[in-house]
């Protein structure tokens, strides 16, 4: 193994932030230090071979063999059975591949809202411009589900589990109620859990052993940042999920994120004029909202700023 | 272990499923993870599992791995987050569990004896490092012994670089203060 330490000049400048007597001292600690480093525990070489294989056999074969079998000779009739044969097979095959692996989607546009519920009980609600899309499988393709955006599930108490994927995270449940918010657009990947009622475990899509369980009236969170999901808050529910009644709920959410927000559940397009107010955080609770101009016109109010329509886009300044 | 240059092109490569590149990674990595491993679990057949466990699943999320970030950091948090859940999933810890490991078996004591060697100031030195807060002790370890960078540890103790920094100099703050008490100890 060859050792960079010594090389990494960098590391050394924290040094450089003691004043010059102690210079002295900080240097000894810091060289003696890396000396008492502990011993790598010394396995040999067959032992890490060993680790290797043991390794290599848990993962399986990268790639799959393929078994070449010598040709032989067949008659042309026999020929032509196989090419028909072969040609059915492939199609029933193509068919069968893309039956149980072209994912089934819904989607809520921008602008509207989306409810579905399947045979076994579990409902769910789409918030605008989102989608949730799932495999066919022969059992119970839907119970595995990938979100991007918002979405409201209600999962009758099942031996079953039914899981939610994110761009970053994972939610495995039991029979709750539960909200997911993923937004692609946000730039930090951050997916937030609220729990109505019932038990989830959240959990990140990149180290899944790293996990919160959520007790109802709860939230939390993960995003690229932070695997490790949030100690969940407790958060009310109503308001967290004013959006299945079309009222919106923020708390402390920059304007940039709100006026996204705004556009998918309007439809509608909103140019934020300054960075300063795209920044600016905005704490509102709006159940009944009305049109986007009402809401606009609240929202100037409570953070000062003003609008004006442009060509069909709203413009913020 | 090796430069985070290499890591980086490791990382790209077994991304692409390149096995070679995944061979080279282990290599590298296997002992000084296994060493940071027992920090956390002092048993080497759970360290292994845990090392078994942490490779597997990069394998699994090879496609998903982002070269942008440290792979260095990320297998030093994967064997964090699974050696505290080992840990947790231990407790209530019976008697029994505990009692072989509080015996010193013949590898502790050797491990003693190494420890034993270098100068007196060495000795101490071990000491008051073990003596530290945990997260002072924690980012001065993961800077000394396992060589990462502020970012890395940041990355693995999940807080901002800035913090890994003010971890970093509390703990050469706390550590100067005990080297100037055992000099002035020893002139008298």
């Amino acid at each position: 193994m060859r050792d960079s330490m010594d090389k990494k000049k960098p590391d050394k400048q924290i040094l450089n932030q003691f004043p010059g007597e102690q210079q002295e001292d900080l240097h000894l600690i810091w060289d003696k230090a890396r000396r008492r480093k502990p011993e790598p525990g010394n396995l040999s070489a067959k032992e890490m071979q060993a680790a290797w294989e043991k390794l290599q056999k848990r993962i399986g074969p990268t790639r799959p063999t393929l078994h070449i079998h010598p040709a032989r000779r067949r008659s042309s009739s026999a020929r032509t059975y196989a090419f028909i044969s072969a040609l059915a097979a492939l199609f029933l095959g193509g068919f069968l591949l893309w039956y149980l692996f072209i994912p089934v989607s819904i989607e809520a546009p921008r602008g509207s809202y989306t409810t579905f519920q399947w045979n076994d009980g579990v409902r769910v609600e789409l918030n605008s411009g989102s989608t949730i899309s799932w495999n066919r499988s022969f059992t119970n393709g839907h119970r595995n589900i990938r979100l991007h955006g918002e979405a409201y599930f209600d999962v009758p108490t099942s031996e079953k589990p039914f899981i939610v994927e994110t761009q970053t995270a994972m939610v495995e449940v039991l029979g709750t109620r539960f909200n997911v918010r993923s937004w692609a657009d946000d730039p930090t990947g951050r997916t937030t859990l609220t729990l109505v009622e019932g038990q989830v475990r959240l959990a990140s899509l990149l180290e899944p052993e790293a996990s919160v369980l959520i007790p109802p009236g709860h939230i939390s969170e993960i995003d690229y940042l932070n695997s490790v999901p949030h100690d969940p808050r407790p958060i009310d529910t109503n308001q967290a999920l004013a959006w299945r009644n079309h009222g919106f709920y923020f708390s402390a959410i920059p304007m940039s994120e709100v006026a996204a927000e705004l556009e998918r559940r309007y439809d509608s397009e909103i140019i934020i004029g300054n960075e300063q107010l795209g920044a600016r955080e905005l704490t509102i609770y709006l159940p009944r909202p009305g049109d986007l101009e009402t809401i606009i016109e609240t929202i100037c109010f409570v953070t000062d700023c003003r609008y004006e329509e442009q060509n069909g886009q709203l413009h913020l300044f | 272990m090796t430069n985070a240059t290499e890591y980086r092109k490791w990382a790209r490569r077994i991304r692409r499923s390149d096995n070679k590149a995944f061979h080279d990674l282990f290599m590298d990595s296997y002992q000084p993870l296994m060493r940071y491993a027992l920090n956390f679990v002092k048993d080497a057949d759970v360290a292994s599992d845990i090392l078994q466990e942490v490779y597997a699943h990069l394998w699994e999320i090879r496609d998903r791995l982002d070269e942008n970030k440290s792979l260095k950091a990320l297998l030093y948090r994967m064997v964090k987050n699974r050696s505290i859940n080992v840990i947790r999933s231990k407790r209530p810890v019976r008697l029994d569990d505990v009692a072989p490991s509080e015996q010193p078996s013949e590898e502790m004591a050797a491990e003693f004896l190494q420890n034993d060697s270098g100068d007196a100031l060495e000795r101490q030195l071990t000491e008051w490092i073990e003596a530290l807060p945990p997260r002072q002790r924690e980012a001065f370890e993961l800077s000394r012994f396992e060589g990462l960078d502020h970012h890395e540890i940041a990355d693995v103790m999940e807080c901002a670089p800035r913090t890994v920094n003010n971890h970093i100099v509390g703990a050469l703050n706390n550590l100067r203060e005990k080297l100037n008490k055992w000099k002035s100890d020893r002139e008298r």
